[in-house]
Parts: structure tokens; C-alpha cells; sequence
């Protein structure tokens, strides 16, 4: 399988070190994926999976605190080693974050259309202060807020949770980016108010065409959201594929862990079910395959060795060698 | 805005009633006879009751109280016992002089706090920040007319670099360049420790602010660092008024010592002289008007804070 060099975003072999005076940690080992035009790709995982950490580290958002490895690229052009004024332009440019809380994405001092009119000016998009203030009133009403001149003049603080977002989410497709990173995007929203969020952005995605990365620990949200999922334990991909299949036929023995877990509606049962132990702490991940402690299905050479990701069916790859493998190593 | 800070305007009347109760009460209860102060240990108990009479000092309290807000609110402060002259034109100079010498004060610690706070807060390693931390200690530390009166020693007196004391040279000189030479040493003793105190509240809010998701927000939008810097230090100021809000009402009340050792004609040195000499309709209106000009700043701190952050306007 050949990957495009023209995909609007290609990561391969991503690692993330954050490092301190006293040490150093891993939180991604080495994450490939390919995300094409208009597609959709869910990162799920746990809390300390490196999920969130694969995302930023794309934006380049930890500055001297982590140091990066592998390749990222956008359209062919190498991210990581960029000078400060060129991921300047790219960052709210050609890709963008929507962060997990509303409230803390925005300045609170500030109100929501001076905040839209500063990226606009920022990237060039509108350089007149009218133009700029017309084109964020329009944003505003693009993302489904039905008084946009009324929330462009109120502070952060005067809007509900879900108003909020979609001022964030306005913000972010402000200079219509090419890649959307949305990291846990409804986490910190009422139940009735995620759905709305998750149709919004695949309404704007269909209409531009935006490629849009998803991190999330709700398997929910993966179902719901479809296009391709991959799903990370402790800083690695260790199952990837369509949504629906996977999620449908897990291949990897923490996947289907993962969807054990979930409480299937209508059935009675008298407990819950968990996958047996905790996710290895960060920086202290075990020798081999990093589940092959919680894994049912671990054969002694799962302690030692760390399967690669190969394909396992046709446009699905899995980290095990325990299921049944038909293809050879998948190309990086 | 307006009607927040008419709230506030409004909020300030019970505020400075419930201070005119106090002081009248606390004049009341501290040791001390006026009129013995006023005749002299030789006056006759005739005179005395005479005295006693013509004073008020017969009424009940509350009488006593209302005719002295009466007065007070007329403008009519009373009669100083040892000077036998106007307490109000007396009280309003030193005021002036006081809130002189604060101000000057004000900018130093605000300036020198802001710079060290924001220095040891972005580079928290380095002998720079190392430095700044201990001299914020130090000069929070040590008791302010110590360091008057070392500044006076080798500064003034040795040196010859400024003035010893005073608010303008005796032989003629007067003018801004004369009260600004006076206002140096008093001013930065006075600094000291509100200076000290705003750089640690200062450092301790930038790295909040630094913290805050929008931070990473920012820089994910594409601003430059520079424009990321100035979010997050506009987020810093509403924290900034309320430590330096509060330490500028601290330092009225608290340049007594340094008037007193820089001998500066304002409020306090007032007040301290009065309390020697038991002028008693001194005191109470040195300390009614200090009350009133720390409602005042209050307010017009409330009203700064309303303007920066629009959270508390509402």
C-alpha cells in the first residue's frame, strides 16, 4: 500500500520525549497514520494512551519541553524542524485545534469577536477591521450561533458551555484550515450539547473538505463519528482501520477489551466488566507488548517482544500477533 | 459600567458611616481627659465644669456623635487643643503632603514589583531571577524606619546626595525639583514593602496565568509569542489591582514611620505628634480623613477592576 505524498497530513514514526532537567519520558513511541482530504480520523484511548500528545505534538505545541521524532508532513512539506515563523503561519492557518475545554481556549477577557478579528489579521485572512469584523459575524453564524453580532460582542463568560465551543470552533475554521485537530472536543459538554458539537463539525467538514483528526475516549463518539479509528495504548497505535469494522470486528485483544467494557443498553446484567489491571503509568512501560500484562490472550513471547502494527485484513492493521495475520509487515 | 460603579459609590456611604462610629467610639475609650489636657494640670474644678460644659462632653454619647457628624459633615472639623487654630485646613495639608508621598511611593513599589515579579516568574532559573526572589524577601523583611534611617546616614547625611528631611529646603528653595529631591529617600523607603509583596503575588500570578489552557490555546491560533505575552499579562492585572490596590491603602495608613523618621509634614507625623499632645479633635479627624481616603482608593480600585475584567461587572 503506497501512501500518497500529497495527503494533507502524514505522520510517521511520531515519538514525543518530554524532558526535564532530571529525566526524560517517552509518550509517543513511534505513531504512523495517513490522513486524506475531507477524512476523518479518530485517535481512542485511555487517559495517558499519548493520544492528546500525538495531536499537540503535530501543532508542535510543547516547544522546548518535548523533543520530536519521526516525520510530519503536510502536502508533502516537513513540519517538524520548521522555523518559529513558518509554524506560526501553519498553527490556526492550515491546521487548527479545537482543545478539549471551551472555557479555557478562550481569553476571558477579551470578547469572542475581537478574538476571531485577531486571527483574521493574524494570517492576512482580513487585514480592515470592518472586513475582518463582518467576515467573524459570519463565522459566528457558520457554526450555528443564531445572534452572531450579539455573542461577537460578549465576553466568553456570558456564554452558555456549548455556545462557547462553537465560538471556539468558529475560531478554528476561521482561516480554513486544511487539517482539524479536535482533541476530546465534548468532554467538558452537557450530554445533549455533544451531539449537536459532533454534527457541526462534520457539517463543516463536509463542506470544505477539511481533514479532520478526532481524540477521544468515548467509544460512543468513535461510533457516531465513523471514518477511520486508531485506537492507542500507552503511546503506540495498536489497532487502525474504518470505524465501523473495527469497532464491529476488533483484531486487537485491547479493542475488543475496550468494547467489552461498554454497557450494552437493554441487556440486565449484574456488573459491569473492565479490563482486568491498569494502563501502565507513563514512562514506565513494560518490555514487549505494553498490554501484553492485561491481556488474556498473552503468549510468553508477547513479555519480550513489541508486535509491530501489520495489516490484517485489507485496509486494516493490528499490533498482535495473536489474531490470525494474512498480510506481511504493513509499509510505514 | 456606570451603574456598577454607582453600586459601588452606594456601597461606600454605610461603609463610611460604620468608620465615623468607630473612630468616635475608640476616641471615647482611650485613656485621657481633654479637658485636663486643655487647662493644664492647675485649673480649677469650676473651670473644669465649665469646660466640660461648653465641650459637650455632657451629652450622652450618641448626642456627642450626632453633633460631631453634624460638624464633620459641615466641614467643620473642629479646633485643634494644642495649636488653638483650625483642624480642617490642617488635616487637608498633611493630607495632600501624605497623599504625595504615597503616590510617589505607589509607582515605585508598582514599577519595581511588576518588573521583579514578571522577571523571576519567566525565568525561573538564573542568578537574575535568584536575585530578585531574595532582595523581594529581603525587603519585605526589614522593618521600614531601619532602613530610613540607613538611607538617611550613609545617603543624606554622609553622601550629601539628598536632603535629610523635610518636604522643602528651609533657605528659599521650594519648586518641583526641591520637592522631588525631599521625595526620593521617603518615597523608596516607603516602597519597600509593598514592592516586595507585589512581586511575589505578582510572580505567583503570571506562572497562573502561564498555566491557563488558553495559553496553549493562543499559540495554537498562531499568534506570536509576543501577542501570546501580552493575553496572558492582560490577564495578570486584574490580580495586580487587587495586591496593589490593597497595598497602596496599606501604605496610608502606614507612611507614619516614615513620616515620622524623614520628619515629612503629612498625616501621619500629624497624628503621631497629636497623640503626644492628647489633641484629641486632631486625631479624629486625621484618622476620619486617612478612612476616607482608603474608602476612596478602594473605590477606585473596584471601579479599575470593573473596567479590566468584564467577569465582575456584571
Amino acid at each position: 500500500m503506497s501512501t500518497s505524498s500529497v495527503a494533507p497530513l502524514q505522520v510517521t514514526s511520531l515519538t514525543t520525549t518530554f524532558v526535564s532537567r532530571h529525566r526524560s519520558v517517552d509518550v509517543v513511541r513511534g505513531v504512523s497514520f495517513t490522513l486524506r482530504r475531507g477524512e476523518t480520523m479518530m485517535l481512542l484511548g485511555e487517559s495517558g494512551s499519548g493520544k492528546s500528545v500525538t495531536a499537540r505534538s503535530i501543532m508542535q505545541l510543547y516547544g522546548a519541553s518535548a523533543k520530536l521524532g519521526g516525520s510530519v508532513t503536510m502536502n508533502g512539506m516537513e513540519l517538524l524542524g520548521m522555523s518559529g515563523s513558518e509554524l506560526r503561519s501553519l498553527r490556526g492557518g492550515q491546521v487548527a485545534l479545537i482543545p478539549q475545554d471551551p472555557t479555557g481556549a478562550l481569553d476571558p477577557l477579551r470578547r469572542i469577536g475581537a478574538q476571531l478579528v485577531e486571527v483574521l489579521n493574524v494570517h492576512g485572512v482580513e487585514t480592515t477591521k470592518p472586513a475582518a469584523r463582518r467576515r467573524a459575524e459570519e463565522l459566528l453564524a457558520m457554526v450555528g450561533i443564531p445572534d452572531p453580532k450579539r455573542v461577537a460582542d460578549s465576553y466568553p463568560h456570558q456564554l452558555s458551555g456549548g455556545m462557547r465551543q462553537r465560538a471556539v470552533i468558529a475560531i478554528a475554521v476561521s482561516c480554513d484550515p486544511q487539517v482539524l485537530i479536535a482533541d476530546e472536543p465534548t468532554t467538558a459538554l452537557d450530554v445533549t450539547v455533544q451531539a449537536q458539537i459532533l454534527e457541526l463539525i462534520v457539517e463543516l467538514q463536509q463542506r470544505s473538505g477539511t481533514a479532520v483528526l478526532m481524540v477521544t475516549h468515548d467509544v460512543g463518539v468513535a461510533r457516531d463519528f465513523g471514518g477511520r479509528i486508531g485506537v492507542m495504548y500507552a503511546g503506540k497505535l495498536v489497532e487502525e482501520g474504518p470505524a465501523a469494522q473495527v469497532l464491529g470486528d476488533p483484531k486487537h485483544p485491547y479493542t475488543a477489551g475496550l468494547l467489552a467494557a461498554l454497557p450494552t443498553p437493554g441487556v440486565e446484567r449484574g456488573h459491569l466488566r473492565s479490563i482486568v489491571g491498569a494502563p501502565p503509568p507513563v514512562g514506565a512501560f513494560p518490555a514487549g507488548c505494553a498490554f501484553a500484562p492485561r491481556c488474556p490472550q498473552a503468549r510468553p513471547s508477547c513479555h519480550e517482544q513489541d508486535p509491530p502494527l501489520v495489516d490484517v485484513a485489507p485496509d486494516r492493521s493490528a499490533a498482535c500477533p495473536v489474531v490470525n495475520t494474512t498480510v506481511g509487515e504493513r509499509a510505514a | 459600567m456606570a451603574s456598577y460603579v454607582g453600586k459601588r459609590l452606594l456601597m461606600a456611604i454605610p461603609i463610611l458611616f460604620g468608620v465615623s462610629i468607630v473612630i468616635f467610639i475608640t476616641i471615647k475609650i482611650i485613656p485621657g481627659d481633654p479637658v485636663a489636657s486643655l487647662l493644664g494640670p492647675t485649673g480649677s474644678p469650676e473651670a473644669r465644669a465649665a469646660l466640660t460644659e461648653r465641650l459637650g462632653l455632657n451629652d450622652p454619647w450618641p448626642v456627642q456623635y450626632v453633633k460631631w457628624l453634624g460638624h464633620t459633615l459641615t466641614g467643620d472639623l473642629g479646633t485643634s487643643i494644642a495649636r488653638r487654630s483650625d483642624v480642617a485646613p490642617m488635616v487637608l495639608d498633611a493630607l495632600a503632603n501624605t497623599l504625595i508621598l504615597s503616590a510617589a511611593a505607589a509607582v515605585i513599589a508598582i514599577v519595581l514589583g511588576v518588573a521583579v515579579g514578571a522577571l523571576t516568574a519567566l525565568r525561573r532559573t538564573g542568578v537574575l531571577a535568584r536575585l530578585g526572589n531574595a532582595l523581594a524577601l529581603f525587603s519585605i523583611s526589614v522593618p521600614q524606619y531601619s532602613i530610613g534611617l540607613l538611607l538617611i546616614i550613609y545617603l543624606a547625611a554622609g553622601a550629601g546626595l539628598f536632603p535629610v528631611s523635610g518636604m522643602y529646603a528651609a533657605n528659599g528653595g521650594g519648586g518641583f525639583v526641591d520637592l522631588f529631591n525631599h521625595l526620593i529617600l521617603p518615597a523608596v523607603t516607603a516602597a519597600l514593602v509593598p514592592a516586595g509583596i507585589i512581586a511575589r503575588m505578582f510572580r505567583s500570578s503570571v506562572l497562573d496565568v502561564m498555566s491557563m489552557d488558553f495559553v496553549e490555546a493562543l499559540t495554537a491560533r498562531g499568534l506570536s509569542h509576543r501577542r501570546v505575552m501580552l493575553h496572558a499579562f492582560h490577564n495578570t492585572v486584574p490580580s495586580l489591582l487587587t495586591v496593589a490596590g490593597l497595598q497602596i491603602g496599606y501604605l496610608l495608613g502606614g507612611v507614619i514611620f516614615v513620616e515620622a523618621v524623614f520628619a515629612w509634614p503629612g498625616i501621619g507625623l500629624l497624628v503621631y505628634q497629636s497623640i503626644t499632645q492628647r489633641d484629641l479633635p486632631v486625631i479624629q479627624a486625621g484618622v476620619l480623613v486617612s478612612a476616607l481616603a482608603f474608602v476612596m482608593l478602594n473605590l477606585v480600585v473596584d471601579a479599575l477592576h470593573g473596567l479590566v475584567d468584564p467577569r465582575i461587572r456584571a
